[in-house]
């Protein structure tokens, strides 16, 4: 069920009305909010919901165990546990395959053929996101940093929660629960800030991502050569917008959904294409994702407090891991590794030029650093929406054969570019200005918005129900 | 102790009340004006749901337990081979996808034996592996319009000729997927006879040809005969002409790689203008030393500068001084096969091949000797508004005429145009109501000129083909409507292929010079989808 679907907005009235009907009863609450969530979840596939309860149900397990184990290594093998658990489920359903597939490979080198096991799997929807979700739980109990959850249908709550459960934002456990315990709490500056998200996400997905999608991005990856350089540079640049419309989008629904059931869920996005470097990008994209990797792989391997050859070390491998992590195939392990050895190259001249977090730069340095990362992120793509390396390869070459005709773009493609790289680019304050004013609105013209932003959205979007990007992750 | 006062916002507070009903007010809002959607006629078009398509919320009170867990389940535009196949099947059935892929799922043919037997016993089998998804005929009023295509093909198969076919057309052939499809396809099973004739420069983007490599560098001015840019209306065979600004040079090369056809040559022909004062090009193979030639004469006149190689893999330069015309060059290998021209301009209509002077154009055609002309238009029309069909049916006779003058021998065949989308107020997608009445026209001008026809429009699936196409996994339309993708052409062009070979069985069997093999296919290929 996609969220700019009519079925996904009558979900959610349903949902909040009974929630909020059972507000004040903790257990019908949670009960009604967990069993709603796994609907949500089975309508992709309803065998999936074993799996992620199976999951939930092993770090439920792991999480109650811990503090009671006798010693250090117990804990520690219970850890392991929830930790091979979550990441065979993931091996399994994603990553099999591929490392099969590499194994294959290699050995044909030496022409050594082994037997074909591909496992014929369904990739379960979103389970990037709750395995890592899920096993933050355990670690942080682990650590000690949370108390585990005695109530199962707590857990149960927190790892379906349905407005993030299938892309994020990554909730940590200590984030989420608490607000799943507590007596709920909504005002009316919740409300409206809860459907401004969700009227703006749907029209980001809607008028932008999905636009682009059909018009300009998979037409030229579905066919490179028939496009001339200039062309395929507006390709990349519309995906560019397309995919942080779609992902922003995705996320500002799920946050406003969140928001109108009175839980608050953590920022995903902050104008990523204004970064100035690889690591302050990765500080304003996908920042759940960055900030889990970072708290559960790079510090603990040490950081930045090793040497400086394992701070590198530790630096390439979380950002290598942050591109594997989006799918198997070896176009997103090169996107890992160009953004790893980017991240430990920017470090190195930023170390050497003795710069520190309280250097200025002047601005047009600033402006040139914002374009200089911008194009790398634009250009690192390439990688991540090719299907092969094979369609990377004719894309680049097809970026370097020299040709400038832009005949095949059409006005509407260059006006939704410059519209959605013009509010990218704008002043935030404009949309915090804009927010103020529809949160002074009274309800009904709050409502009347709501109408106009809904017609508006259903007679110029597309037909086709683009499926969001970072489902199949 | 501990205060028990509840939190602003909490249920029951004055804030989580007016917070409740600032979301009722805005949410009946929201409902009420929907719900004008359904009770203004002036607002159908805004209604989220009509009676007949799928109850809300439907999904959420069934499971679709049957799914499984297996199966590809992703929506990934990366489909591949068995797998595609698969997903296409199960949307579309077996016979649409059996269609699918550069090898359609038929058995890899082995030209050089059965070539051999075809040789030996004077008579041509076709495995009915071959046929496999037919989903389409060629229609052929007159039972004939195919019989001198058919009669050449049945001498390539027995190694008596080379068969040649020239395809004009659109944006749907100019990136030649389908022809290239058609290509290989004809020329595994046939014999490779050479990739065919190919523009000096780019022409319009896209144009590109599989299975060879070509490069234009420097400066070359193009004409175009769907612009009618040049007063003598000379185009050439390709309908366009490339004049060099001085450092114009191009070069082409055997396929290389994976491919299974196109990696040898045997000769090189370029096509040119001869003009009074002309300048000389230069030709080199293998990067030999160049070979001038004249492009001087009495008065304008097409000339023809063919280099014969030893078969195998080449490289072919030409370099042209300023000023010197050229319309292309062919590649061929001279061995009994197929050799398909893919001719396609992006922008072109029927109409507009006639911006070229007729007796040029025709003295082109005869040069080149095809056995059958394809005309492949109607695409663009179907953006025309208010069309005067009886003048779109004489135009399009007349371009038959004209690509027909030059080689009256020749089989000729319209392909009707893909299905065209457009979306309706309830968002679906439906078929530009001219589609059908374009089909209509060409199905009646070819068979008024004796041509054959073959109604892809139909073949794709009829009204609403293209937004199905569009869903399909692999995506087999554009989200424009109007085009299909890489692997949709294949899909278009394997029917073709297949509607062609069930005409060329039949008319083995009516001569007694063989018909469908019931010999069991050979070893399967693994279909592939895309390049």
């Amino acid at each position: 069920m996609l969220f700019q679907s009519l079925d996904y907005i009558l979900f959610l009235v349903i949902a909040v009305t009974v929630f909020w009907a059972l507000a004040r009863h903790n257990f019908l609450r949670l009960l009604v909010l967990f069993l709603m969530s796994c609907r949500f979840y089975m309508v992709w596939n309803p065998w999936y919901i074993f799996l992620v309860m199976t999951s939930a149900g092993i770090d439920y397990a792991v999480g109650r165990l811990i503090p009671v184990a006798k010693t250090q290594k117990g804990r520690k093998a219970l850890l392991l546990t929830s930790i091979v658990s979550n990441l065979s489920v993931l091996g399994i359903f994603k990553y099999y395959n591929f490392f099969l597939s590499a194994v294959e490979g290699g050995l044909k080198i030496f022409g050594i053929e082994i037997p074909s096991l591909y496992l014929n799997l369904m990739l379960p929807v979103g389970i990037s996101f709750y395995t890592f979700q899920s096993m933050c739980y355990t670690i942080d109990v682990y650590q000690k940093k949370i108390e585990p959850v005695r109530s199962i249908l707590e857990f149960g709550a927190f790892t379906v929660f349905f407005p993030s459960l299938v892309a994020g934002p990554i909730t940590k456990a200590q984030q989420l629960i608490p607000q799943l315990q507590r007596t709920p709490v909504l005002t009316s500056e919740m409300v409206s800030t809860g459907t401004f998200l969700i009227l703006k996400g749907l029209a980001k997905k809607i008028l932008f991502a999905d636009f682009l999608a059909i018009n300009l991005v998979d037409r030229t990856f579905d066919n490179p050569a028939a496009f001339t350089s200039v062309e395929m540079l507006i390709g990349l640049y519309g995906y560019t917008l397309q995919i942080y419309c779609d992902f922003s989008g995705y996320t500002d629904v799920a946050r406003g959904s969140a928001m109108l059931l009175g839980i608050e869920l953590p920022q995903n996005f902050n104008r990523p294409y204004m970064a100035t470097s690889p690591a302050q990008f990765w500080r304003r994209w996908h920042m759940t994702l960055s900030s889990w990797l970072r708290n559960y792989v790079y510090f603990p391997l040490g950081g930045s407090h090793g040497s400086t050859v394992r701070t590198y070390w530790n630096l390439w491998l979380t950002f290598f891991l942050i591109g594997f992590w989006h799918g198997a195939g070896w176009t997103f392990v090169i996107y890992g590794v160009i953004h790893g050895t980017a991240m430990v190259l920017h470090r190195f001249f930023y170390k050497r030029a003795g710069r520190t977090k309280e250097t200025v730069d002047p601005k047009w340095m600033e402006i040139l650093k914002i374009i200089a990362t911008f194009h790398f992120v634009v250009l690192s793509r390439i990688l991540f929406r090719s299907p092969s390396l094979e369609v990377a390869g004719d894309v680049v070459s097809q970026l370097g054969a020299g040709s400038l005709s832009t005949a095949q773009i059409s006005w509407k493609v260059w006006l939704v570019l410059a519209v959605g790289f013009g509010i990218h680019w704008t002043p935030q304050k404009w949309v915090a200005r804009a927010l103020g004013y529809y949160k002074a609105m009274p309800g009904w013209g709050q409502g009347l918005v709501a109408v106009g932003v809904g017609a508006l959205l259903f007679k110029l979007g597309s037909s086709q129900v683009v499926p969001y990007i970072y489902f199949q992750f | 102790m501990p205060d028990t006062a509840p939190k602003p916002g909490e249920p029951g507070t004055p804030e989580n009340r007016a917070a409740l009903r600032r979301m009722a007010i805005s949410l009946g809002v929201f409902l009420l004006c929907g719900g004008l959607a359904y009770i203004l006629p002036a607002r159908f078009d805004f209604r989220p749901w009509v009676p007949g398509d799928p109850l809300p919320m439907k999904r959420l009170v069934t499971s679709d337990w049957s799914r499984g867990i297996t199966g590809h389940g992703d929506q990934s535009e990366d489909l591949k081979g068995e797998r595609a196949r698969t997903a296409l099947a199960a949307d579309f059935g077996e016979s649409l996808a059996a269609n699918l892929g550069s090898e359609a799922g038929v058995e890899q043919m082995v030209p050089a034996a059965t070539q051999a037997a075809d040789v030996e016993a004077g008579r041509v089998f076709i495995d009915k592996g071959e046929l496999d998804g037919v989903v389409r005929t060629v229609e052929d009023p007159s039972g004939r319009a195919l019989d001198a295509f058919y009669d050449s093909l049945y001498r390539s198969a027995t190694g008596q000729k080379v068969t040649r076919v020239a395809h004009w057309g659109d944006s749907t052939i100019a990136a030649d997927d389908v022809t290239g499809t058609l290509r290989r396809r004809f020329q595994r099973r046939f014999g490779d006879s050479g990739h065919g004739f190919m523009l000096v420069g780019k022409g319009t983007m896209p144009y590109r040809h599989a299975d060879v490599r070509n490069e234009q560098k420097g400066g070359w001015k193009q004409f175009m005969v769907i612009r009618g840019e040049r007063r003598d209306g000379r185009y050439g065979y390709g309908g366009v002409s490339f004049t060099s600004k001085g450092d114009g040079s191009a070069s082409y090369s055997t396929a290389t790689g994976n491919a299974t056809v196109g990696r040898e040559v045997s000769s090189f022909e370029v096509y040119y203008l001869k003009t009074p004062g002309g300048k000389s090009f230069s030709v080199a193979v293998d990067g030999a030393r160049p070979t001038s030639v004249s492009t001087a004469s009495q008065a304008p006149e097409d000339a023809f500068h063919a280099i014969a190689v030893t078969a195998g893999p080449h490289k072919f330069d030409l370099r042209a001084e300023s000023g010197v015309t050229l319309y292309g060059v062919v590649l061929e290998k001279q061995s009994p096969g197929v050799v398909y021209d893919s001719l396609g301009i992006v922008g072109a209509r029927a109409q507009r091949l006639q911006n070229a002077d007729a007796a040029h154009f025709a003295a082109q055609v005869a040069h080149r000797g095809p056995d059958l002309l394809v005309l492949a238009f109607g695409g663009n029309e179907c953006g025309d508004v208010g069309m005067d069909f009886g003048v779109y049916r004489a135009n399009l006779k007349k371009t038959v005429e004209l690509a027909r003058a030059g080689q009256p021998g020749a089989s000729c065949m319209l392909l009707a145009p893909l299905d065209q989308g457009e979306v309706d107020s309830r968002g679906n997608v439906r078929t530009i109501p001219i589609v059908p009445k374009i089909v209509e026209s060409q199905r009646a001008v070819a068979a008024e000129a004796g041509c054959a026809f073959f109604d892809t429009f139909s073949a794709m699936g009829g009204e609403g083909a293209m937004g199905r196409w569009y869903k399909a996994r692999p995506r087999l339309g554009w989200g424009d409507y109007r085009h299909a993708t890489p692997a949709g052409y294949e899909v278009v062009g394997n029917m073709i292929y297949k509607a062609i070979m069930s005409g060329f069985v039949d008319w083995l069997a009516a001569k007694g010079l063989g018909g469908l093999s019931a010999q069991p296919a050979a070893v399967p290929a693994t279909p592939q989808v895309g390049r």
